[in-house]
């Protein structure tokens, strides 16, 4: 019973949260990836990539754990963002079997619309955590700017 | 330090998170087997291999770390645990697992102990 009163102060429990729970224990037990629910990301879109906006621009994570950022190709053209590159693409050493190989490997290729023309020689990219991060500023002349009425 | 760091530093494995099976390629040579898993965003700090059982646990956790002063405008990943079981050989030194992470890549080694290692007999005439 006591453990019943740990539910906690964020209560009201639901259904819902057990149901939950009951759910990523299973797909723990289960431990394969193939289900798409359980995997970081949808199969078949590589990078996955969260987007960040603000007045400034726009910055972009893109998850590629493992990558040489040598093997990363970056470029900016008016409003299209484009990766490409190779990822895993290094053969075993001799005398190494492969018993299992579940990531990802090959070449890639993510082109992304963005809502404004960056200004190309202000983007930036920094990789830390097998997490690529992209920082593009809008380009000066389309900022938003402030009208001043004139008043006659 | 922002909230969510804050959260990130003090809570490594909260209840509820979503969990992920991290993806792992498994390889084998003379003298280890290497269980290499992608876990992207953590780092030394946020991932653990335990032994215990013959069973080895690696788990991780990361959240995406949102820049100041920005909106999300779209998210493809989210915060989350990774964890992934695996039963080792008998024939391993668990003793000697060493277990290194870098750009989001986990590498766990495990020896084979000294009896199961290949080794060449001398054929004599």
């Amino acid at each position: 019973m006591l453990e019943l009163l740990n539910i906690g102060p964020r209560a009201p429990w639901t259904i819902f949260d057990e149901l939950e729970s009951l759910q990523s224990d299973m797909n723990r037990l289960l431990s394969t990836p193939e289900s798409p629910a359980q995997t970081r990301r949808a199969r078949g879109v590589y990078p996955p990539l969260n987007v960040w906006s603000s007045n400034e621009g726009l910055v972009i994570d893109a998850e590629m754990p493992g990558v040489d950022p040598k093997d990363v190709e970056i470029s900016v053209d008016g409003d299209e963002l484009s990766l490409h590159g190779k990822i895993n693409v290094q053969e075993p050493a001799a005398g190494t079997t492969v018993l299992r190989r579940e990531r990802p490997a090959g070449e890639f290729q993510r082109t992304l619309q963005l809502p404004f023309r960056a200004n190309a020689g202000g983007v930036k990219a920094t990789f830390k955590s097998g997490i690529l991060r992209i920082t593009l500023p809008i380009s000066e002349e389309e900022k938003p700017r402030k009208i001043a009425i004139e008043t006659a | 330090m922002s909230n969510e760091q804050a959260i990130q530093k003090e809570s490594p494995a909260p209840v509820n998170e979503p969990v992920y099976v991290p993806r792992v390629d498994i390889h084998e040579d003379a003298e280890h087997f290497a269980v290499v898993a992608d876990m992207p965003g953590v780092d030394a700090t946020s991932v653990e291999a335990t032994v215990q059982n013959r069973v080895l646990t690696i788990e991780g956790w990361s959240c995406p770390d949102k820049p100041q002063g920005f909106e999300a405008l779209g998210q493809e990943f989210g915060c989350g645990r990774y964890r992934r079981d695996f039963t080792l050989p008998d024939a391993v030194d668990s003793e000697r697992i060493q277990a290194r992470v870098k750009n989001g890549v986990l590498t766990v080694t495990i020896p084979k102990k000294d009896e199961v290692k290949a080794r060449k007999i001398q054929v004599t005439s």
